[in-house]
């Protein structure tokens, strides 16, 4: 009897650990793993830092290592693409930035990648982007600057680093000028700050997180921002539409798995980021370098996703005439 | 008054247990981390960029600060001992180094490295001090200083063509046409890529040198068993007062450089420690020891890369501008820990700013103290035999071109590249020209092509509307005149290699 109750009780620990095992096997993520995070850029520029905060608060959520890897190179198309190849499992991630990633609508070559490979985990992070010109520039609006690229005599330098960001700015400007700019390409934002600072280009367009200081000590000022409502971060900058410009652009960055990865995975890996967004710590530490948290589902990102798409292409068509 | 003060303050606190503990980890932990090929500062800063989010941001800055001066001087270590560079500024230095060590003065040719840094970061440091006054100077440098500056370091190429001028243009052409892989600067047309995205960023230099320089020289010893025994060899640490005298003129015109050179956008490092190997070359009294183990060859690219490592905060602290990698992941540590460096820095948080500063200066008198003794240790690994070393070196090799971007075709390009060093070798062609146009072209084209964009078509404004400009222009004329004098008088002071 005694024996019987025994194989009884131990069958019955057995079951219910053996289904607690099982039931862990489904949910995600699995404390023994570990999460990859595909990062496109090098150490130490406002994407990745912004992707170690989330991957920071992503492990205090979960409890789950989550280990940064930057691959840069190739405008984040390599770290895609190790992305996409990895396992489908739930443990591997990437960086997405919206609309810097469209890049491959521009690319004449088949491109590596479309909308189709991504499922996106979900937005967390809006970037103001806006004009930016020296403090003792003439110009104080878009229209002034407008008036003086349409006036001039020879054409006015723009930084650019040739981003779909860019070119829907300089494409809208030129439109509303009826002239156009003469392009300096730039390799990332130090570049183009040095160049502006030194008075080699007029102006450039940008995320107003990788100039603070300059804005702060009043060496640069922000003409207009991009976005359709004025960011909270940069309250008092008109947009463009208000200073009647039709140049309206998001900047997202959120994080993305393959869409092989499967649906119930996603919809956990959706909540978990969402408790990330709503981490007191995390919404302090991007705002004081000027990234809005604001959240979007993943299920919600498919559409922007393909506005911007069709903003881009219709760009890029524009700049090839 | 307020510097002096600010900057006694920053002393006040640095000079306290904890941060110097931290200052001394990022020694140790910097020195290591050169050794390892191609695992250079930027791998190694970011690799404990991490750490910034738990350890605040004073220590965390002291620390990287210290990694990034480490491993500068770690990079030279490899260079001099197994005539692998360590880190991209020291590539030049397995030219005169690693002949040293073949000649049993491993032990003095890493000295002379520690002695120059030393000063060289030093007098630097004043610099870093007041850069108040030369943060406007750093603003205005642009494309049209970098090419200036490319122009200078490629005039002087002929000085690293020893035997033959044609084989060693060969050489530089081969370089040149490395450094054309990837997207076209402007346009982002594929170039030689074959349509791979793994090759859309270009083939990185250092991966490169590790292949052409280090591999070749390990593979080509293996093929001809020509294993050299260094055990016996190891030589003796002292440095003499002739020595020191030999490389006083090498480590004054390596301060200036790297001075000069870190203000740069982009502070190309390599480019600076290569001028100023030419640059000594020119200057020498028997130039014909280069490249058979001359000291001013160790000693000037040497200080050269610490000062330039000292003077790439200027653009960082005082206008908030990441002049290299290296700086815009420092800068990553100040964002996370919500600093911004520039100018306000020193205005909102001045006890930081210059406790920053300050352990810069402490890191720089640490390394030299702790460099001095280790030199014995170092090279104590020449005891090791040359079989087993070469097999370890082998493997660090790939370890670290894997580093460069975690990406395993920069390890077949390193192995690809070992095999055209080896046939180079075997060809007589030298390696060091290849090594200085792969790293120049691409900045020569860059900045060319930007600098015509800026002034929109205007090649006189181009070349002479900024003064920096017409000093570099000027002064390399000066150069090629001299040279020119002396060819027709017929004394032969230089080494350009005319005959053969």
């Amino acid at each position: 009897m005694k024996n019987l109750l025994r194989v009884a009780a131990l069958s019955t620990v057995l079951l219910i650990g053996g289904g607690a095992a099982l039931a862990q096997e489904t949910s995600w993520p699995d404390p023994g793993q570990s999460i990859d995070l595909y990062i496109g850029y090098v150490p130490g520029g406002v994407s990745d830092t912004f992707a170690r905060q989330v991957a920071q608060t992503l492990e205090k959520q979960t409890g789950v290592r989550v280990q940064p890897i930057n691959r840069p190179g190739a405008g984040t198309q390599l770290a895609q693409a190790a992305m996409l190849i990895a396992p489908k499992n739930g443990y591997s991630m990437s960086l997405i930035n919206l609309p810097s990633l469209l890049n491959y609508i521009w690319t004449g070559e088949a491109a590596p990648f479309t909308q189709a490979n991504f499922a996106p985990i979900a937005l967390l992070g809006y970037s103001p982007n806006g004009l930016i010109v020296r403090g003792d520039s003439p110009y104080q609006s878009l229209k002034d600057l407008a008036d003086a690229a349409r006036n001039s005599a020879t054409p006015i330098n723009a930084g650019w680093n040739g981003s779909s960001d860019d070119a829907m700015v300089i494409a809208g400007l030129e439109q509303a000028a009826g002239t156009s700019f003469n392009k300096v390409v730039y390799n990332g934002t130090p570049e183009k700050i040095q160049g502006l600072a030194s008075g080699d280009v007029a102006f450039f367009s940008g995320a107003v997180s990788g100039v603070r200081s300059q804005l702060e000590t009043g060496e640069f000022r922000i003409l207009a921002q991009w976005g359709p409502q004025r960011s909270t971060l940069v309250p008092d900058v008109p947009t463009a539409s208000e200073q009647g410009f039709d140049i309206t652009y998001d900047s997202w960055i959120g994080v993305s798995f393959s869409a092989e990865v499967p649906a119930d995975i996603r919809a956990a890996a959706t909540e978990a980021l969402r408790k990330v967004s709503e981490d007191p710590d995390f919404i302090r530490a991007n705002e004081s370098s000027f990234i809005e948290v604001r959240f979007v589902p993943g299920d919600e990102v498919p559409a922007i996703w393909t506005a911007q798409e069709e903003q881009v292409a219709s760009v890029a068509a524009l700049l090839k005439q | 008054m307020d510097i002096l003060a600010g900057l006694a303050g920053g002393f006040s606190l640095v000079l306290t247990p904890e941060p110097l503990m931290y200052a001394l980890i990022g020694c140790v932990l910097g020195m290591l981390t050169g050794v390892i090929p191609g695992f250079g500062p930027s791998a190694a800063t970011a690799m404990l960029l991490p750490l910034a989010f738990f350890l605040g941001p004073v220590p965390s800055i002291i620390m990287m600060a210290a990694i990034y001066y480490g491993s500068m001087y770690g990079g030279t270590i490899t260079s001099v001992l197994i005539n692998v560079p360590g880190e991209v500024a020291s590539v030049v230095t397995c030219i005169d180094g690693y002949e040293m060590t073949k000649q049993g003065q491993a032990g003095k040719a890493l000295a002379i490295s520690a002695i120059g840094s030393f000063i060289g970061g030093s007098v630097a440091f004043v610099g870093l001090v007041f850069a108040t006054s030369f943060s406007q100077f750093a603003v205005g440098l642009g494309p049209r200083e970098l090419f200036a500056i490319t122009i200078f370091a490629l005039a002087l190429i002929v000085g690293l063509a020893d035997k033959s001028l044609v084989k060693g243009l060969v050489g530089a052409g081969v370089g040149l046409f490395i450094g054309f892989v990837g997207l076209d600067p402007l346009t982002a047309q594929g170039r030689f890529t074959f349509g791979n995205p793994n090759l859309a960023d270009g083939i990185d230099f250092i991966v490169v040198a590790i292949g052409v320089i280090g591999l070749a020289e390990i593979l080509d010893s293996l093929a001809m068993r020509t294993v050299i025994d260094f055990s016996g060899n190891v030589g003796k640490v002292r440095v003499s007062w002739r020595d020191l005298k030999d490389s006083a003129g090498a480590i004054t015109r390596g301060t200036g450089l790297g001075f000069f050179m870190g203000l740069l956008p982009g502070s190309p490092a390599a480019a600076a420690t290569f001028t100023s190997y030419m640059l000594e070359k020119r200057f020498a009294k028997h130039p014909e020891t280069f490249g058979k183990g001359a000291i001013q060859g160790v000693a000037g690219p040497e200080t050269t890369n610490n000062a330039l490592g000292m003077s790439n905060y200027i653009p960082l602290l005082a206008l908030g501008i990441p002049s290299s990698t290296t700086m815009a992941i420092l800068l990553g540590a100040f964002t996370i820990n919500g600093l911004q460096p520039g100018p306000l820095l020193f205005v909102k948080s001045p006890d930081i700013a210059w406790t920053i500063i300050a352990s810069l200066f402490v890191a720089n008198v640490m390394l030299f103290i702790m460099a001095m003794p280790l030199v014995r240790v170092w090279t104590a690994f020449l005891k090791i035999p040359t079989l087993a070393l070469y097999c370890a070196t082998m493997g660090f090799m790939t370890i670290g071109a894997f580093s460069v971007r975690n990406n395993m075709i920069d390890v077949l390009i390193m192995w690809i590249a070992g095999l055209v060093g080896l046939a180079m070798k075997r060809l007589d062609v030298p390696t060091a020209p290849l090594a200085l146009t792969l790293v120049l072209g691409p900045i020569l084209e860059q900045n060319f092509r930007r600098a015509v964009a800026i002034e929109q078509g205007d090649y006189f404004r181009l070349l002479f509307s900024s003064t920096v400009c017409q000093v570099i222009y000027g002064t390399l004329c000066v150069l090629l005149l001299i040279k020119l004098w002396s060819v027709f008088t017929g004394r032969k002071r230089s080494s350009a290699p005319v005959t053969q």
